[in-house]
């Protein structure tokens, strides 16, 4: 089970970079980002259960769920601003903002 | 070899090949939920019931609200181009990327140290216990999160002028009194 899992956290990660590397959309770039970090999840417990100390690691996921969910807010708060001053969501518009 | 573990992980990596390569945003960010609840299962599954009860109401529900309303707040007529070489290229990526993480994870699970077992009896004694420190970097990330959302959605507040050209452009140009 651990080492699938494992496979599955690198698969994971490499979908997430990918989707990052290779869209323009602003809210598809969050998309990968919020693959990467399930990926990390995953990686947290399943190393939490090789060890047998899910408590710890469970503690751990908490945390970086909650981190989690303050930079998405954050982020799409800034795709919002960035979509009123370009009227549109592609990244590469985002390089003429001046000031 | 766990199948239903198996079937699970496949699962989750077709939700996130779906997330990635959806072209309608509302499709792949209810994708990205499905993806949330499976993992959801994984985590109950691996004797971590508190981990995945948070993500499934918080990633799976709380972050997908955020994504769709961010999606209906930025409904465009013209969607963004994107090539369409990633999409064809990505089974190759898949594959190769698969074989080295193959190799990488083998050495890796073969490393892997002995655990002493969980120091406390319970996940509530570890939390509020070893970890209770953790609680203070949380809620500090909260409220950087409320105060960086509320900074990006700051208004200019209004002059005098300008509250007098908005009831002039409200009574249509002229003032009834």
């Amino acid at each position: 089970m651990v080492m699938i899992n494992l496979i599955f956290v690198g698969l994971l990660f490499f979908i997430g970079l990918y989707c990052l590397l290779t869209s323009r959309n602003m809210i598809k770039l969050l998309i990968g980002l919020e693959i990467m970090a399930k990926s990390a999840v995953l990686s947290f417990i399943t190393a939490g259960y090789a060890r047998g100390e899910t408590f710890f690691s469970q503690s751990l996921v908490i945390t970086f769920i909650v981190i989690e969910v303050s930079i998405v807010a954050v982020a799409l708060a800034l795709v919002i601003n960035a979509y009123k001053n370009t009227g549109n969501l592609d990244i590469r518009s985002l390089t003429k903002l001046k000031g | 070899m766990d199948i239903i573990n198996l079937i699970l992980l496949i699962m989750l990596a077709g939700f996130a090949c779906l997330a990635v390569f959806f072209k309608d945003l509302l499709r792949a960010a209810l994708s990205l939920a499905f993806m949330s609840a499976v993992l959801a299962v994984v985590l109950y599954r691996m004797d971590s019931p508190y981990a995945a009860v948070f993500e499934l109401s918080v990633v799976a529900g709380l972050i997908t609200v955020l994504f769709v309303s961010t999606i209906a707040l930025t409904k465009t007529e013209e969607a963004v181009k994107e090539s369409r070489w990633p999409m064809y290229l990505f089974p190759l990526f898949l594959v190769l990327f698969g074989i080295i993480d193959l190799l990488v994870m083998k050495g890796l699970f073969s490393n892997i140290p002995a655990g002493y077992g969980n120091a406390e009896k319970s996940f509530g004694a570890t939390l509020w216990g070893i970890r209770s420190m953790d609680l203070i970097g949380q809620i500090a990330v909260i409220f950087g999160g409320v105060f960086g959302v509320l900074a990006l959605f700051r208004e200019k507040p209004l002059t005098a002028q300008d509250k007098i050209d908005a009831e002039k452009a409200k009574d249509g140009g002229h003032k009834l009194w």
